[in-house]
């Protein structure tokens, strides 16, 4: 576990950096008017996205309920669709260009390798070494998770790691415990039978 | 004595007392438990508020600030904060009442502290900190506030960002260590992939195999025991 860098497990170079930066644009509605559509909102987010292959200017708002994608000049609501998420996940892949994303969208039976609080999530396919998967948040597009077959290696490997065989997270099993306990008796009486085999033997030959 | 069966022998003297210390803090690890490894037995996200009245307009902001990925509006317990977030990851916060830069009052970073604890302590002290040795790389200006419980738990509060940074109490230098000694990155920078313990790990992963190889040689010769 120690000699893949973190990072790479991470599938950080899995993404490229996207640097889409915002202009003013007098046809931008005012924050006020967003705030007067969604009176409770706790945070209003003015970013860019792809929606229709094209670049747009959205507001993200979220709420105590729910957060939505508003068009940045109507505050009409928009909704990603497949091609929409097949478009951004494109965009995203720092891979080849020819391989392309299969997207499919998870609404319930979250795979167990993602958070089940992030659902429902689009989840973008690159057919390419190590079987890269994009997460992407199906409320706003936004890249959630990454995953590739060596971080689902090295999550086995914490698996053993931390002996929780079922969820992966606890390090707290009592297998882990037992087993520690278990090897630090070996090792200290291990430590005792060495110091009794190397022991001074002065009386070892006593004068007969 | 063959050769494997010296080396063998050699690195166990050798990696014993790192192995002796992986065994020792994970045990330590396995009975605190994550929640409390982590110090955040009395931590709970801040709610968030409906961000209310803003004076200062987002266009202003735009002409002041070039290459904006994104422009967040949201609230700091009830005072309205623009993020701006830049394509290269700099962030600036301003304060969306006044258009000024953010900075944390005192009153304000104390509600904050407040509202992401939920232990039995009342505040007992707050104090004006520049980074903290208690947190690795966090170097802004802000506010310690201890409060009264029996682990003496401190939040700290990001004056730049208005943000709670973390909990620590007095549970957490000896978290730390421990952490330090089964990663062996004694910076404290929980880094795993440390030339020390890429080292340490080749050396016992030799040691379990050599013993393994050992142990097929002697079931061969059938004299295991």
């Amino acid at each position: 576990m120690v000699f893949l860098d973190l990072d790479f497990i991470h599938g950080d170079h899995l993404v490229a950096a996207s640097g889409h930066t915002v202009q003013k644009n007098a046809a931008i509605a005012p924050i006020d008017w967003v705030l007067k559509e969604v009176p409770d909102a706790t945070s209003v987010r003015l970013q860019q996205q792809w929606v229709n292959g094209k670049r747009q200017t959205l507001y993200q708002v979220t709420n105590a309920e729910q957060t939505q994608l508003l068009n940045a000049e109507s505050l009409k609501p928009v909704a990603l669709n497949r091609t929409d998420i097949r478009y951004i996940a494109n965009q995203y892949y720092a891979g080849s260009a020819e391989v392309k994303a299969q997207v499919s969208l998870i609404t319930d039976n979250a795979p167990s390798e993602i958070n089940l609080s992030l659902l429902p999530v689009w989840r973008a396919d690159f057919n390419a070494l190590g079987s890269p998967t994009l997460y992407f948040s199906a409320h706003t597009g936004e890249l959630v998770t990454k995953r590739h077959d060596f971080w689902r290696v090295f999550d086995v490997f914490w698996m053993l790691h931390i002996m929780d065989y079922q969820d992966r997270v606890n390090v707290d099993t009592w297998w882990l415990k037992a087993a520690s306990l278990a090897n630090l008796v070996f090792l200290l009486s291990g430590a005792v039978l060495l110091f009794y085999h190397y022991r001074p033997r002065k009386n070892r030959r006593k004068p007969s | 004595m063959t050769t494997i069966r010296k080396l063998h022998r050699w690195l166990s003297v050798i990696i014993v007392l790192q192995v002796l210390v992986w065994l020792v803090t994970g045990l330590y690890f396995s009975f605190v438990g994550q929640q409390r490894l982590a110090n955040e037995e009395f931590r709970q996200p801040v709610p968030e508020q409906p961000i209310g009245a803003v004076f200062y307009p987002k266009n202003a902001l735009l002409e002041r600030f070039d290459h904006i990925n994104t422009l967040e509006l949201r609230s700091i317990a009830g005072t309205p904060q623009y993020v701006v977030t830049r394509t290269d990851g700099v962030r600036h916060y301003i304060n969306a009442q006044t258009g000024e830069d953010w900075s944390t009052p005192l009153p304000l970073a104390r509600t904050l502290a407040r509202h992401s604890y939920n232990g039995p302590g009342n505040v007992q002290e707050t104090r004006v900190v520049a980074g903290s040795d208690e947190i690795e790389g966090w170097t802004h200006p802000g506010f310690k506030i201890t409060f009264s419980d029996a682990l003496q738990t401190r939040v700290y509060v990001d004056g730049v960002s208005g943000e709670v940074v973390a909990h620590r109490n007095n549970q957490w230098w000896l978290h730390d260590w421990m952490f330090r000694l089964h990663f062996m990155d004694y910076s404290g920078g929980r880094d795993i992939n440390n030339l020390f313990i890429t080292i340490a790990a080749t050396l016992a992963l030799w040691f379990s195999l050599s013993g393994l190889i050992m142990l097929g040689q002697r079931i061969k010769r059938r004299q295991l025991f």
